[in-house]
């Protein structure tokens, strides 16, 4: 089976030393996402405490080659600014 | 015959004294003896069994399947625990228990474990105990998978995995044997299989253990109680009056 990566970034670099083993890339994506909920989970509001406000996983294979990344960040806007969703 | 049931002679000893006479009725049960591969099941979910299995050797879990063939572990079992006294009262069982790497089992009939627990009121009272501390170990599980972190959960589990096991003289110089692949871990500790990889490197990294083919060492042990917040008092390993 291939090994992917995950690396993390949250304001400081976890990097995934041993990889995991995983079927295909389907699967490696599948577990990138539930992997990124129960880690922003845990990350709570530590989120906040870091300049960049954003969180990333860099997911790689053996050779480092950049299969995909996932972000998550927070964007506050800098004067006053109103949304509505379109249904009300 | 006699002694094959001595780990859980033992295991009851934790908690209270027995009387030689105690002692000698529960030798004289009736065992039937089986070996089980891993991953073998040993009593499947739905199924009203007519004798109970106790934990001689190994480890076993108790399972729950979802629909779409997903899995929850919601308990391990370790040598000693009479891990299906549970099917005695409740006949039909709404989990199944599976062997967690290889393991050895000895199954008693209800019919033999009514007797005893007619006769025997302090006997009884032990039973009905180490079906509590399954409950309060479950409790401890069900905070782990709702609040805590997965370094803070996997800590916990190390720990109590370690606690219980020495209390059973089954560590040796901080060592013991838990033969769980990390696809079931996560299947403990309601994680991906990424999440466990991670997880379990961050524990590495600190020091507090070690984790290679199946053995762990606890370097630390204090320092992996702190990180998993783990107070033993939940599994009630003290000898007193029951």
């Amino acid at each position: 089976m291939p090994k992917y990566f995950f690396h993390i970034d949250s304001g400081v670099q976890a990097p995934d030393v041993t990889g995991t083993e995983l079927p295909d890339i389907a699967e490696a994506r599948n577990q990138a996402v539930q992997a990124a909920g129960t880690m922003l989970r845990e990350l709570d509001g530590r989120f906040w405490e870091q300049d960049r406000h954003s969180w990333t996983m860099h997911v790689t294979d053996e050779e480092h080659r950049l299969l995909f990344m996932l972000k998550v960040s927070a964007e506050t806007p800098s004067g006053e600014v109103t949304y509505r969703p379109r249904s009300l | 015959m006699g002694s094959e049931i001595h780990p859980f002679v033992r295991a009851l000893q934790q908690y209270d004294v027995l009387t030689p006479d105690e002692i000698q009725l529960l030798e004289a049960l009736p065992l039937k003896e089986r070996s089980y591969q891993r991953s073998e099941e040993i009593v499947a979910e739905g199924e009203r069994p007519a004798q109970s299995c106790l934990l001689l050797e190994g480890f076993a879990a108790r399972t729950q399947f979802l629909e779409n063939g997903r899995r929850q572990i919601t308990a391990v079992h370790i040598a000693g625990d009479f891990v299906d006294l549970h099917s005695l009262l409740l006949k039909r069982m709404d989990h199944g228990v599976m062997a967690f790497g290889p393991c050895r089992v000895a199954f008693i009939t209800h019919a033999a474990l009514r007797q005893v627990t007619d006769q025997h009121p302090h006997l009884a009272r032990l039973f009905w105990l180490t079906t509590l501390v399954d409950g309060a170990i479950q409790r401890a599980w069900i905070t782990c998978l709702g609040r805590r972190s997965a370094t803070e959960h996997l800590a916990h589990l190390v720990c109590e995995l370690f606690v219980r096991l020495r209390a059973r003289e089954l560590v040796k110089h901080n060592t013991f044997k838990f033969p769980a692949t990390q696809a079931e871990l996560g299947d403990i500790l309601g994680l991906s299989l990424v999440h466990v990889n991670r997880t379990l490197q961050d524990l590495r990294r600190l020091g507090v253990l070690t984790w290679q083919d199946n053995t762990i060492t606890i370097r630390r042990f204090r320092e992996l109680a702190e990180l998993g917040n783990f107070d033993p008092a939940f599994l009630n390993q003290w000898s007193e009056p029951r």
